[in-house]
């Protein structure tokens, strides 16, 4: 059941941030809700207040340049992310990963601002966002910041933003048209369903560039650390997926829950590195295709 | 005009499509309170102080029930009266109600329920029926209620089958194989969750309406708790958002709450679960352990069979004896076997009493005598399919249980049809060649064939009745009114397909109204796949009886017969202007069965439904993924009398199969179900069902059925889920023997 909350909807950001500052720690931004409403229901969350952002028309604004890269605004839904044809062909990883959250009704409300700042260890938009190195854009009252996302998940449901910032909107950089991006996603079912793990990487074959992010197997989401030295496209992946399995094992810490075991989480990791490189460097196609 | 066969639209499908259909949560009724059960938070304890003082002062709340508020007798009436509607001095598993509240509003009623204050003396629980079976273990069960308490205080029953001689049996095999196959927990996940509202009515009566299957039970056991004549009881069946058994024997239990809460409060009461309490507080299937040794000739000719199983019954009786009572006359398959010894056992643990789940107590040993079919074949290189075909049973023979088959056996054709339908040779050769050029994944086919007695049979053949009531009203539309119930299967569209089809009517004159025990009389519970046979046989009788005196009325008017169905409207008249009596009443009774319970021998049913089920399915061998990839689903369950709704109760089967034997899994510690609701725990999704599963029906028609139909509503589950477990040890070349077979014991069974 629902407890007894406010509800505003705020017609400006700075009216938004406003509101959060005065409740003090016991407001929350809400967006699509479906995070927030379901932690209320379950009693994990009790704010006082909600405050709707989706008022707020520039929030709901998606631009894409292969120049300037993607802003995406903090209100827009998810399904709106998959249907863009820029984040389709120059961030396929991302779009792949949008597209696995939930159904389709659930995608017409959830946005990926709120999939980051519910900070949950399995966010599937997490994986894909950490290797583009995004950035959010937050608004207070002490002024506007940038946020990378590597620096936003503190522990599992916990973010670096302090209760009276707002995600206005997360950038993307631009990536060379040669950049590819992957991610793959463990499921008990084919229908909608968290990951049991999730991962996601990019590369450029014209750099040798190559980041992997992994989810579900820590506390937050985690980047791997990087291999430190140009990675060329036929470079032999039972190896190279041996160095990254390497690498990634310092930062996830995989624990058993009702979706599966650590055991279970562990066997998968080097697969999931292993299918992930071949989808980056030999374009193979482990994914279920984006209808 | 024929609308039997038809895939005539289900009349009620428009309103639940556009959300119109009324649930119990749907509705209200003035001064409605809202009920909340205080439930123990121990598997095992003593009650030693019931503190509700805090509760009755909150504001909203109108008033509590303890068990000595229940004007009747305490108890949930089922089969035995063991089970509590309150529990008074010892609580037997977590969710147990203990004391009850109404509140004038949901969330006060959720608020009030954190202030009971219920101390307990925790006492040492036993969850496992193996362990509970040891000397020395805690005692579950009340004493009246364990039928083997000679035995062992916590045995409520043991049923044997004993035919021929085993032992000879076994000596004159050529080969024997043996297995011990266990099964999980299967929750219903029906979409709409328990619920009941019960309204009291003038001159002490009550009215309960209620999700349910089964409203003659509700009205026998609401009477029993409120001590009222069963006259002063009526119960109404709201659209009901599935079942699958878990509305069978659960909503006797909602609804004697709501109607204790009612009746102190002289007020109507409403009482829906939510889906957490629904989850962790109601029936599911009987977890089980079964042990089976079969022995078969060089030829596949099986000489005899050895069955030991064991059902987690949970703490009280409910369901178990007559869900045990299945088990062991379905353990021996779709098969002859001349030398036969089966011995089934229910134990009582400190664990939610298990129930009705469609397939009632054959699943668990489906899994079992079909994976032995497989150790036979292989052990003979013998075909899987040929194995199963040579021990069918056919017209003539006799059953396990020494039952002698008059007609209306379908097995072979369901084999031979799924042999043809999923190109079998071909199919086992593409997979072949599929898993010889893919080192990482694996394809497999699996085959399964099942019986299933239709309807009650000889455990209680005083329910395999029926009654319908119908009215020609005086437009000449109809009115119809039947005692068995609409849960999402397609009896609406079965039953006003029959009553139209005979009266010559289109579907939309005529009206099944919603499921009134006062309308008609005990017609049994909508269980067992009974619904369409038995209310169907029932409104056959009805539009009999009631075509005569159209027939009568049309020869006085000078109508000739082939005119009836177009100038009806005038007939009707008729009966109206000449006080003619416009409404007969429709009663069907199975034929008779007998079973000795000293042998278990006998005739327990009086039809059986077959089915043969192929799957094929792919896994993934690093991760142990498993993707359902094909389905050949083959059922003979006599005449099909709607194809659309039969087919997709044939789908949703598959689905549910595969479940059960792939994705849905409770696990339980100390007497706790760790399972919240469908992020714990996970049912297939659309997604999860093969693309385009091949659906066909052999009709072997049953000669007393309406039209020649059996029972088909729980068949396909029974079938699917062995067909994919099969297909799952094909593909892996592994022995499979637990459910779920989730990736890691998939993963498990690869390492071993
Ligand atoms: C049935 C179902 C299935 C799901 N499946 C998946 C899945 O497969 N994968 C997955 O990753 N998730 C899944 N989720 C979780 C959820 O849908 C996603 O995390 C979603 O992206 C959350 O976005 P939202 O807009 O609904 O966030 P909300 O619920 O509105 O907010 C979530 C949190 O973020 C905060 N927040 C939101 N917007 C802002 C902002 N602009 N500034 C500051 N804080 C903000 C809120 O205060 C809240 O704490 C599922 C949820 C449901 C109910």
């Amino acid at each position: 059941m629902l407890g007894e909350f406010e509800y505003v909807r705020a017609k400006t950001i700075k009216g938004g941030y406003s509101l959060l500052a005065k409740a003090g720690g016991e407001a929350a931004v809400l967006a699509g809700g479906t995070d927030l409403l379901v932690n209320i229901r379950a009693g994990k969350a009790s704010p006082r207040l909600l405050v709707d952002m989706k008022g707020v028309k520039s929030l709901d604004r998606l631009t894409f340049s292969p120049k300037t890269g993607a802003l995406i605004g903090a209100s827009v839904p998810l399904n709106t992310i998959v249907e863009n044809r820029g984040i389709r062909t120059r961030y396929p990883g991302l779009a792949e990963a949008a597209w696995t959250v939930g159904s389709y009704q659930i995608r017409n409300r959830a946005t990926i601002a709120g999939n980051l700042c519910n900070a949950s260890p399995a966010a599937d938009t997490a994986p894909p966002l950490l290797v583009l190195d995004a950035i959010l854009e937050v608004a207070s009252p002490r002024g506007e910041r940038e946020v990378p996302v590597r620096s936003l998940f503190v522990d599992s449901k916990k973010t670096s933003l302090s209760f009276d910032e707002v995600v206005t909107a997360i950038r993307i950089p631009p990536v060379p048209a040669t950049t590819r991006t992957a991610f793959l996603k463990r499921q008990r079912v084919k229908g909608h369903d968290l990951a049991i793990l999730n991962v996601a990487g990019r590369y450029d074959p014209a750099t040798g560039d190559l980041q992997i992010a992994i989810g579900s197997c820590a506390k937050t989401p985690v980047l791997v650390p990087p291999l430190g030295e140009p990675v060329p496209p036929d470079a032999p992946i039972p190896e190279l997926a041996r160095r990254l399995e390497a690498l990634a094992i310092q930062v996830v810490h995989p624990i058993s829950d009702l979706r599966a075991t650590a055991e279970y989480r562990r066997a998968l990791l080097p697969v999931f590195i292993r299918r992930l490189l071949e989808a980056l460097l030999q374009q193979s196609d482990h994914r279920e295709a984006i209808r | 005009m024929t609308l039997i066969g038809a895939g005539v639209p289900r009349p009620d499908a428009a309103d639940k499509v556009r959300g119109e259909a009324r649930f119990v949560d749907d509705l209200a009724f003035p001064g409605m309170l809202h009920a909340r059960v205080i439930r123990s938070p121990i598997p095992h304890g003593r009650i030693l102080r019931v503190d509700l003082s805090r509760v009755a002062t909150h504001p909203r709340v109108h008033c509590t029930v303890t068990p000595d508020d229940v004007p009747g007798e305490n108890v949930v009436h089922v089969i035995y009266d063991d089970q509590p509607a309150l529990a008074s001095d010892v609580v037997r598993y977590v969710g147990e109600p203990v004391a009850l509240l109404a509140a004038e509003d949901r969330e006060s009623a959720r608020e009030a329920e954190t202030l009971a204050r219920v101390d307990y003396e925790a006492l040492p629980a036993v969850s496992d029926p193996l362990e509970a079976l040891r000397p020395g273990a805690p005692v579950v069960a009340v004493p009246a209620a364990a039928e083997g308490r000679d035995e062992s205080p916590n045995l409520f029953n043991r049923m044997r089958l004993v035919k021929g001689d085993v032992k000879r049996g076994f000596a004159e095999a050529d080969v024997i194989v043996e297995g011990e196959y266990r099964t999980g927990y299967q929750e219903h996940a029906y979409l709409e969750t328990q619920g009941a509202i019960a309204v009291p009515e003038e001159q002490g009566a009550i009215t309960i309406y209620g999700s349910l299957q089964c409203p003659f039970y509700v009205q026998g056991a609401v009477a029993k708790v409120l001590g009222l004549p069963l006259a002063k009881v009526r119960v109404v069946q709201t659209a009901t958002g599935g079942a699958f058994g878990g509305k069978e024997d659960v909503p006797s239990q909602v609804a004697s709450l709501a109607a204790l809460l009612a009746w102190k409060a002289r007020r109507a009461v409403k009482l829906v679960y939510d889906r957490e309490e629904d989850v962790l507080t109601t029936s599911k299937r009987h977890p089980s352990v079964v042990r089976y040794k079969s022995g078969a000739k060089k030829d596949g000719t099986l000489t005899a069979i050895e069955v030991d199983f064991v059902y987690n019954a949970g703490a009280y009786q409910t369901l178990s004896s007559a869900v045990l009572w299945r088990g062991l006359l379905t353990a021996a398959g779709p098969y002859r076997v001349p030398n036969v010894g089966i011995d089934g056992r229910s134990v009582a643990t400190h664990t939610v009493p298990n129930g009705a789940f469609r397939g009632f107590g054959s699943p668990q040993v489906i899994f079992a005598h079909e994976s032995q079919m497989d150790s036979l074949a292989e052990r003979l290189g013998m075909d899987r399919l040929e194995i199963r075909r040579r021990n069918a049973l056919r017209v003539g023979d006799e059953t396990a249980c020494g039952q002698k088959l008059k007609e209306s056996v379908g097995v072979l054709e369901t084999i031979e049809r799924a042999r043809e339908l999923s190109r079998w040779e071909d199919r086992l050769r593409a997979v072949a060649a599929f898993n010889a050029s893919h080192p990482h994944r694996r394809r497999g086919v699996g085959v399964s064939s099942v019986l299933y007695g239709v309807g009650l049979g000889a455990k209680s053949p005083f329910l395999d009745k029926a009654g319908a009531y119908l009215k020609l009203e005086a437009d000449g539309s109809v009115t119809l009114a039947v005692g068995t119930v609409e849960m999402g299967q397609g009896l609406t569209a079965a039953l006003s397909q029959i009553a139209c089809d005979a009266l010559g009517i289109r579907i939309d004159r005529l009206q099944l109204t919603p499921v009134d025990t006062t309308r008609v009389p005990d017609s049994g519970p909508t269980v067992a796949s009974r619904g369409t046979l038995m209310s169907g046989l029932a409104v056959l009788d009805a539009v009999k009886k009631l075509r005569a005196r159209i027939l009568d009325a049309s020869n006085g008017l000078g109508i000739p017969e082939e005119e009836i169905p177009a100038r009806l409207n005038e007939i009707a008249r008729s009966f109206f202007l000449r006080n003619l009596d416009p409404a007969v009443e429709g009663w069907a009774h199975a034929e008779p069965v007998d079973w000795d319970p000293e042998t278990g021998l006998g005739n327990p049913y009086f039809v059986y439904s077959y089915a043969t089920h192929v799957a094929e399915v792919e896994v993934d061998l690093t991760t142990g993924e498993i993707s359902l990839e094909d389905c050949v689903a083959v059922h003979d369950s006599g005449k099909i009398l709607n194809q659309g709704t039969a087919s997709g109760q044939v789908e949703g089967g598959i689905v549910q199969g595969l479940g059960f034997a792939v994705t849905e899994e409770i696990a339980e510690k100390d007497g706790r179900l760790k399972v919240k609701g469908f992020t714990t725990y996970r049912i297939p999704t659309i997604r999860d069902a093969p693309p385009s599963p091949t659906v066909e029906f052999v009709e072997a028609l049953y000669s007393p059925g309406p039209f020649g139909a059996k029972g088909l509503g729980e068949v396909p589950l029974m079938a699917a889920h062995a067909a994919i477990a099969r297909a799952i040890a094909h593909a892996i070349g592994k022995a499979v023997s637990a459910y779920p077979l989730s990736p890691e014991r998939v993963r498990q069974a690869l390492a071993s």
